[in-house]
This record gives C-alpha cells, sequence and structure tokens, in this order.
C-alpha cells in the first residue's frame, strides 16, 4: 500500500458543487488479482461460486473461471490479472480478511485525476482522450498482469486501463425514486443534456465512471469491474 | 375417446393453474437457500426502546420496513403514512398476531439517536408493539441499504436524497416484494403482506 496525501479535488456530479476535502488514507497499488481472489475463497468457502447467495453476488460471480477453485485453461495468464465479476459484497468481504476496505468515491476519483507525472490531469484534455479511448474499447480477453501496469503520480497503477473498480459508496448516485425530483442528482448524470449541470464537461470520462457506478447494485457482477483496498490511516495516540 | 377426455381434463387443469398464478403475483422464494437473507449481514441496531439487538434476532415476522432520516420534510413522511396506511387495513386479528411488525430505518445514524426515534414513533401515534424504529452505525446502514438496493446521498448537514422504498420481508429475510410507488394505493403492498403472512404457520 501507498500513502496518499490528503488534498481536495472537485467531483462533477452536482450542480455547483465544491471542492471536497479528503485526508491522507492507504490504497494498494494495484486491484486484487485473481490468484489473491482465489485464495479467499478456498478459505472463505460460503464465497465461493456455487455456495454464494444471490443476495450478495449474482449469477455473473466469477463466471470466467473454470468451477469454484479452478481458474481453468487460462489460469497461469488470469493469476496476475485483476479480478473481475465480483460484487460489492464478494469485495468487502475479502478486504475485511486483509483488514482493509473498499475506497470511498471521493478517494478513489481523487487519485484517479492523476496521470504518471501530475497529482491532477483531469483538465488535460490529452489525458482524458485517453480514457475515453480506453472506455471506447472491447475489453480483451484476458486482462494483463497488474504488476506490469505503469504507476501514476501517486505510485498507483491500473486504475485507468484495465478494469473499472468498486466504490464503497456506489449507492450514492440516484437512478429512481429519489426522494426530491429536483434534486438534479439524476439529471446531472443521466439526460443528455444533463452534462452541462456537471461541474467538469471536459472529463467526461469521469462522468461515464459516475454514469456506471449509479447503475450498479451491490450483488451486481461484471466482467469489466474489479476493486482494490484502502485503509484508514488511523492518528497516532497522543503520548 | 378415454384419451380424449384425459386430454381435455389435462388442458384445463393447465388453464385453471395459469388464472390461480395471474390472481396472485407473489409467491415465496421457491430456493431460499440459494436467494440469501438479509439477516445474513449480522449488523447490530439500535431500536426505540430496550437494548442493541443483530439484525439476525429481527428473524420470524413478516418486516414491512422502509428507510429514511426523522429531520426529512418530504419524502419520508410519505413513505410512514403509506406503511401506516398498510397497518390500518390489516384486521385487528392480524396486527395483533405476533407475526407482522413495522419498521423505519434511519439512514443518518449520526444524527438519529434512539430517543429521536422514539419521538418520531410518539409524533406518528406508532403501536411500540408493531413498530420497530432502528438506528445503527454507519457501515451497518450502508450494508443494509445495499442490500435492499437503496440509494442515497448526503446533500447537506441536515438533508440526504435518498431512493423511496417499500419493502417486505419473509421471516427467514428473504426480500419478499419490494415498490418504488409513493403515495398511491397500498392494495399490492397490503397484498402482498397477506401473501406472505399466510405463508406462515
Amino acid at each position: 500500500m501507498v500513502v496518499i496525501p490528503s488534498g481536495s479535488y472537485t467531483p462533477l456530479y452536482i450542480l455547483n458543487s465544491e471542492a471536497r476535502t479528503v485526508e491522507s488514507f492507504l490504497i494498494d497499488v494495484a486491484p486484487v488479482t485473481n490468484a489473491q481472489f482465489l485464495e479467499f475463497v478456498k478459505n472463505n468457502p460460503k464465497w465461493q461460486r456455487s455456495q454464494v447467495k444471490k443476495l450478495f453476488a449474482d449469477e455473473a460471480y466469477l463466471k470466467h473461471w473454470a468451477s469454484d477453485l479452478d481458474l481453468g485453461p487460462n489460469a497461469e495468464l488470469l493469476a496476475d490479472s485483476p479480478v473481475t465479476n465480483v460484487s460489492w459484497f464478494t469485495a468487502r468481504a475479502y478486504l475485511k480478511t486483509v483488514g482493509k476496505r473498499l475506497p470511498t468515491e471521493d478517494e478513489w476519483e481523487y487519485i484517479a485525476c492523476a496521470d504518471e507525472t501530475r497529482p491532477d490531469a483531469s483538465r488535460d484534455s490529452t489525458f482524458t482522450k485517453r480514457l475515453l479511448e480506453w472506455y471506447g474499447k472491447p475489453n480483451s480477453a484476458t486482462l494483463p498482469s497488474v504488476y506490469v501496469a505503469e504507476p501514476n503520480y501517486y505510485d498507483v497503477s491500473a486504475l485507468h486501463g484495465y478494469t473499472w473498480e468498486w466504490v464503497r459508496d456506489f449507492n450514492n448516485s440516484m437512478v429512481t425514486g429519489e426522494s426530491r425530483a429536483d434534486s438534479g442528482l439524476d439529471r446531472a448524470l443521466y439526460c443528455a443534456g444533463g452534462a452541462l449541470g456537471t461541474t467538469d464537461p471536459h472529463n467526461y470520462a469521469a462522468f461515464m465512471r459516475y454514469a456506471f457506478r449509479s447503475s450498479l447494485k451491490g450483488n451486481y457482477a461484471v466482467s469489466n469491474l474489479g476493486f482494490r483496498g484502502a485503509k484508514t490511516i488511523t492518528p497516532k495516540e497522543q503520548p | 375417446m378415454k384419451i380424449q377426455y384425459l386430454i381435455l381434463l389435462l388442458v384445463s387443469i393447465t388453464f385453471a393453474a395459469q388464472a390461480a398464478d395471474s390472481e396472485s403475483p407473489f409467491t415465496l422464494p421457491m430456493a431460499s437457500s440459494t436467494e440469501g437473507s438479509i439477516y445474513d449481514l449480522a449488523s447490530n441496531w439500535y431500536p426505540q426502546d430496550g437494548h442493541a439487538v443483530n439484525l439476525e434476532a429481527l428473524k420470524g415476522k413478516v418486516r414491512v420496513v422502509a428507510m429514511g432520516y426523522t429531520s426529512c420534510q418530504y419524502a419520508c413522511p410519505r413513505i410512514i403514512a403509506d406503511l401506516k396506511r398498510v397497518e390500518t387495513a390489516l384486521s385487528d386479528k392480524e396486527k395483533s398476531s405476533g407475526k407482522i411488525s413495522f419498521s423505519f430505518i434511519s439512514i443518518d445514524p449520526e444524527t438519529d439517536t434512539p430517543e429521536l426515534m422514539k419521538e418520531l414513533e410518539k409524533n406518528y401515534g406508532m403501536d411500540p408493539e408493531l413498530w420497530l424504529l432502528l438506528t445503527g452505525d454507519e457501515d451497518g446502514v450502508l450494508e443494509l441499504a445495499v442490500a435492499l438496493g437503496m440509494k442515497y446521498r448526503k446533500t447537506s448537514p441536515m438533508d440526504f436524497a435518498h431512493s423511496n422504498i417499500i419493502t417486505i420481508l419473509a421471516p427467514d429475510g428473504t426480500i419478499f416484494y419490494q415498490t418504488y410507488s409513493i403515495g398511491e394505493e397500498i392494495d399490492q403492498t397490503l397484498k402482498a403482506v397477506r401473501t406472505c403472512l399466510s405463508s406462515m404457520k
């Protein structure tokens, strides 16, 4: 894990949204891999594909594996690539066993603003264009190893270009039945004209991430969605 | 002749079965062992009266559940009103059966103490025998909300935007029925409650 210094960023989802402060935290340098997740389900049978309850992971859970504990013919290639087809509940269960948690949306978006050399490249059109090109490309059959990805400014790898990642509070964007029709949340994310309502219409890549997250449910397992661990830095006890 | 009669009989039975099906849109989840129970979440909650309970302790009753927060001015009063309309529509016998309970669960555990939930109970004239008002910890609230498909975001220090969902939990904690329509006819919800109740021995 690496320490991310505190700072602030401006999310794009709410009209007139202000910069949000992100406290210093720890984040995994790479997403959790298939090999790591396999180890977890070996030790926790209730999270195996055939055992898991539908409320916590749907039918697509680990569907790219051959069976409960078998990565299949591509096992060698798959081992170090990010695990996908995992639900929010299963990601949390995994992270609990290693004493970590999912990053919050703020934490994730904050470090995802960085490119290789700058903490905030989100206003740079060459950076956002690169992201959009990736979003437009279909996934390769097997994702490359997480260990060859180029780290960004914070020494964090594979935030972009591999998979999308679960965040702890993915359920904070409205899809239906919000309490107030004029809350602006939905409009800011959904209608084509809604991009006008976002604070940063140039960063369409981030817009897509928010829209994608708001379409998820906690038990969804999706083929391009993985996760990584984070940790809160507990303040040192005063002497 | 006999065979023709048999076919006719089979056809009419099939039709009768389909007709019965369309009249009762609610069927109990057959394989509840694979569906998963809300009570598997095992988080701790604080009722308006008494001691902390583990979610698992809520097993065994049909529960009509909605999430919101006490300082909510607009949507939550309407959700609570809907729950109360369902309650009112039930017979005394159904209400006193000990098989049903109504719950309003806070998404704002920072503000909503059990004391505030108690006030809510009084303000709405809720029968504490029938109404379980719960507040929890932040992580438990998030987990339960996600399991129920609930979205919410803090929009100001006092306010949340949130989905409006009424959920009926079967006694084993599987999700039996959900509705997103608030402030409308409660017929479907009431029907679902009764179907769920009648599945209990």
